[in-house]
């Protein structure tokens, strides 16, 4: 089936000699609304990397830098390109390619520019954003043709399945199966289950809603990667011999490569596939690198609502103490498990994480995104901060406006923070 | 299959290896490696197959790339190898040990008496106990096994691997606990099996002496007891391909050999074979015929991308260090990418079959003693085919005999950890005994025996080196790679990346430098390795061109 789509163009007569037109690839803006004409037959490739988006660098020649020299994987990429036969690039059913880096910028690094292996995911979606395909890594020779020859018959099936998307998702699963081993395959089976015995299932909408279709997806999102999260440990502790904690930058590197992900992908793409990838990338690509990444500047972003936090600031008074909270990545979210244990004694002190909850909570405080705290920190010319190393900052604690940033990282003892929060409010 | 085209193939394409071999013995021991046998031997009056086998023909198993080649996971052989025994409750004896170890599997305990902690669990034949016995073992695994035997895949061969098997029962008063695990043996490809024969020891020595001087690497030989080197199996432990074809006739297919007796059916030990499954001459064709299999070939296609993939790839492989053990030349073995030896590949690889002990000096001491009668003959050493197990210590060897009650002599409890090392670096092998009758003896230099004579034992003193022997591997030729999935010794890596990636060991360092390569340059060592093809005819593999 999946090549059901290659095979139609093929009988069409347009031939699948290799695709040659590498070095004209067009790269559409990230988020750009489409062209009208044949946006209903369209395909949007999508390169997600960690490689930081130009908005944030400084100077000409970043800018002016070609796909290859700004994208960590690009040459691989553009290598996988010109295997797609030239037959998948019909001018009816254009194919628009764009990439979108979203690694932290240096302003969140410390002011480090490389900060750890390059990440990468592709995701293929129709001329709406809805997600028809989503891979790990970077696609080997054949493999972006696979891709592609997949999400053709995954949109065929959503149209055939407008009503029903349950059924569209069976459809899915039932082709990723094929390609799984046995503990994956029952695991999409459970799955499968939980999502026929979810009463939110029985109420879904129709795939045209799409608004509420990519609502209930990403509600789903989080508890079933929570679960396919335990089988992937296993998993690839066992395929790769990764046995030590300190082995996760081993396994970052390893799912550069595609096979690494391509069970937990297969499992997890019939439950997100036509979900608008506008609204649930930042919630997937999260989960799949378990790291902070940077947002994309919407179209609707303006200045607006990059004075937010200035307006929130100022609302509290500039002299007066304040904090951001900086949320972990989806998947680390489970309450106390990555703060650094505290000794029985402390606790009795009231030194504890509990005590420096209730102690940053008796100041005004906000959440923020890394593309708020980032362009806050652009604008006033502060100093990088590192969000994520030595260990993840949850909060920002600023004794005033003008002050530096004070970052409470989990992997610290909180006692020296509570106190100096405690003396601030005095 | 056109056995006699196949047959003027192979002439064509191994020269080296075939050309002291006449064509005729090429084709009967062609034919022989794809025979399927069958139970009982009119012609030898023997009992044929079995009566425990893992496949009816050599051609069942080595089949990938062609007739010769590797074996899919379904066929590795499977064996249960115990980690750890603890028994509590008084006056255990070794009766009672080994009615104890029984109940876990009868398997475990030889017909002299003796208890080993490794069994081979063989895939087919047996009693009907036997079977229930073994279906259990595996059952205790979680893994999916196939009709041929093995666990029908990579994954599920991971899974075997990570399932501890825990026997805890109460025993006549004894508390029992048995740990244990499956292990596993992916089938060899064959190809250029004759050409390994063929490199001398001193090439072994040559690779061991340049790695001395390597801050990672420390291959050594796979030094058998009677002191030559061993080449062939994943723990090298077997020194010619005559008798790697020799033990794998007995182990794999139950055929009882002049030198190798079949495997035997513990739940059935009255069982006697009463005469040979298969002639010297037959084994003899066999051992020929694979050794006239054709040396693997580098496959490249006329694609400009891909060559450059490959010799980027190629320099790749040697900038990270993988050269080292994966030498590409030994003598005449060109591009078998190996040293032929023994490695520490880290603890995720160890199997209780372990390697033979790293000898360092021999030694000739003899020892005269006074004698009532003239020496037996010595019998031949046994050669273990997956690799040697551990004898279990008995609890009290003076009341080997006593049956007594619990609680009424003996020890209070009986412990066995399988060990990760030789746990003597000094034995003596018995290589030669002379009987000398009791006579004055002129040079007054022996003395006069009362009860007749004196024996002189000359002995060969063997010092051993400390190695983690459970986890020893011979370097994994890596030519034919890309049609022997799945890899490791177990075939618990279904891709290459998962391959390089589960080196450890003396390997970790090798495998972190591949893994900083930049994404390009660790795909194009992939490429590489992948060009690494079976024997190949117009591009196609050898199997295909004969059909």
């Amino acid at each position: 089936m999946r090549y059901v789509a290659r095979v139609l163009l093929l009988a069409m007569g347009i031939g699948l000699c290799p695709f040659a037109l590498t070095d004209e690839l067009q790269w559409s803006t990230p988020l750009g609304e489409l062209p009208g004409e044949n946006r209903d037959q369209a395909l949007v490739v999508v390169l997600i990397t960690n490689d930081v988006s130009t908005e944030w660098e400084s100077g000409r020649v970043s800018r002016r830098a070609s796909f290859a020299e700004k994208c960590w994987c690009g040459k691989s990429f553009l290598r996988a390109v010109s295997d797609v036969p030239s037959g998948f690039f019909h001018p009816s059913a254009p194919v628009y390619w764009q990439h979108w880096p979203l690694g932290l910028p240096h302003l969140l690094t410390g002011g480090e520019k490389v900060t750890g292996p390059g990440r990468c995911a592709v995701v293929v979606t129709d001329g709406f954003y809805r997600i028809l395909e989503f891979f790990v890594g970077v696609p080997d020779r054949g493999e972006l043709t696979v891709l592609i020859g997949d999400a053709e018959d995954t949109r065929r099936w959503m149209r055939q399945h407008t009503k029903q998307p349950s059924e569209f998702t069976k459809q899915i699963a039932d082709r990723n199966r094929q390609r799984i081993n046995r503990l994956w395959k029952l695991e999409l089976d459970q799955q499968l289950v939980a999502m026929g015995e979810s009463s939110q299932q029985k109420v879904a909408g129709p795939i045209e809603e799409a608004e509420r279709f990519t609502e209930e997806a990403k509600v789903r999102l989080r508890p079933l990667a929570m679960q396919l999260q335990k089988v992937y440990l296993k998993d690839v502790q066992l395929r790769f011999g990764l046995t030590e904690l300190s082995d996760f930058e081993r396994l970052v590197i390893l799912e550069q490569h595609s096979a690494t992900r391509l069970a937990w992908t297969s499992v997890m793409a019939p439950f997100i596939a036509g979900a608008d990838l506008r609204s649930v990338y930042e919630d997937l690509v999260e989960i799949v690198w378990d790291r902070k990444m940077m947002s994309l500047r919407r179209h609707e972003d303006d200045s607006a609502s990059d004075d937010a936090l200035d307006n929130w600031i100022s609302r509290h008074g500039d002299q007066d103490p304040f904090a951001f909270e900086i949320q972990l990545p989806r998947l680390s979210r489970s309450g106390q498990r990555q703060r650094v244990p505290v000794s029985e004694v402390a606790e009795r002190r009231g030194l504890g994480w509990k005590d420096l909850d209730s102690e940053i909570k008796e100041v005004p405080i906000r959440q923020v995104t890394t593309r708020e705290l980032a362009t806050w920190l652009t604008r006033h010319e502060r100093r990088p901060i590192d969000v994520s190393r030595p260990s993840h900052a949850r909060f920002l604690f600023f004794r005033s406006a003008t002050d530096r940033p004070y970052p409470i990282r989990d992997g610290e003892p909180p006692a020296r923070s509570i106190t100096m929060i405690r003396q601030v409010k005095r | 299959m056109n056995i006699r085209y196949l047959c003027c193939l192979f002439l064509l394409i191994a020269p080296v290896s075939a050309s002291a071999v006449a064509p005729n013995t090429l084709l009967v021991g062609a034919k022989l490696f794809e025979h399927e046998w069958q139970s009982q031997n009119p012609v030898l009056g023997s009992d044929g197959l079995g009566p425990l086998f893992n496949a009816t023909s050599c051609a069942a198993c080595h089949r990938q790339g062609g007739i010769g080649g590797g074996g899919e996971a379904e066929f590795n052989a499977k064996s249960i190898g115990i980690e750890s025994i603890q028994i509590q409750g008084n006056g255990l004896t070794s009766t009672r040990l080994a009615e104890v170890i029984s109940r876990f599997h009868p398997g475990f305990v030889m017909s002299e008496g003796s208890i080993v902690n490794v069994l081979p669990l063989v895939h087919h034949g047996g009693t009907e106990l036997s079977r229930q016995l073994n279906n259990a073992m595996k059952a205790e695994t979680a893994a999916e096994f196939a009709e041929s035997g093995g666990p029908v895949d990579a994954a599920e061969v991971r899974i075997a691997n990570a399932s501890p098997i825990v026997f805890e029962q109460n025993i006549d008063g004894y508390q029992v606990r048995i740990t244990a695990r499956m292990f596993g043996r992916n089938t060899t490809a064959l190809f250029g099996s004759g050409l390994i024969d063929q490199v001398p020891d001193k090439l072994l020595d040559q690779q061991v002496r340049i790695q001395n001087h390597h801050p990672e690497i420390s291959g050594r030989p796979s030094t058998l007891r009677d002191g030559r080197y061993g080449k062939f199996g994943w723990r090298a432990n077997v020194a010619s391909l005559f008798e790697f074809t020799d033990q794998a006739c007995a182990n794999e297919m139950g055929l009882q050999t002049r030198r190798k007796r079949q495997s035997s059916d513990s739940t059935n030990r009255s069982y006697n074979n009463v005469a040979f499954d298969i002639t010297d001459g037959q084994v003899t064709a066999l051992a020929q015929f694979v050794a006239a299999l054709p040396a693997p070939t580098q496959y490249v296609p006329h694609d400009q991308a891909v060559r450059s993939s490959v010799r980027n790839g190629e320099a790749a492989f040697n900038r990270v260090g993988c050269a080292v053990c994966h030498v590409r030349d030994m003598g005449v073995a060109k591009g078998i990418y190996s040293d032929l030896l023994l490695h520490d590949m880290g603890r995720e690889s160890y199997d209780l079959n372990h390697a033979e002990p790293y000898v360092v000096r021999r030694k000739l001491v003899s020892n005269e003693v006074e004698a009532s009668v003239p020496p037996q003959p010595i019998p031949g050493l046994p050669v273990p085919y997956y690799g040697l197990a551990t004898v279990l210590p008995l609890p009290d060897p003076f009341e080997k005999e006593i049956d007594a009650p619990p609680g009424a002599s003996g020890g209070s409890s009986f412990e066995f950890y399988a060990p990760h090392q030789p746990k003597t670096l000094v034995s003596f092998r018995l290589i030669d005994s002379e009987w000398k009758a009791g006579e004055e003896d002129k040079n007054n230099n022996r003395r006069r025996s009362p009860s007749g004579g004196t024996r002189v034992d000359l002995y060969e003193r063997i010092e051993m080196e400390t190695t983690n022997f459970n986890q020893e591997w011979r370097t994994a030729p890596l030519w034919g790679l890309r049609d022997s999935a799945p890899y490791m010794h177990d075939g618990r890596a279904e891709t290459l990346l998962e391959a390089i990636a589960m080196h450890d060991g003396e390997a970790a360092g090798t495998r972190d430098r591949f893994l900083s390569l930049l994404y390009e340059n660790r795909q194009d060592m992939i490429v590489f390795l992948e060009s690494l093809v079976a024997p190949q005819s117009n591009g196609q593999p050898l199997m295909h061109a004969a059909q």
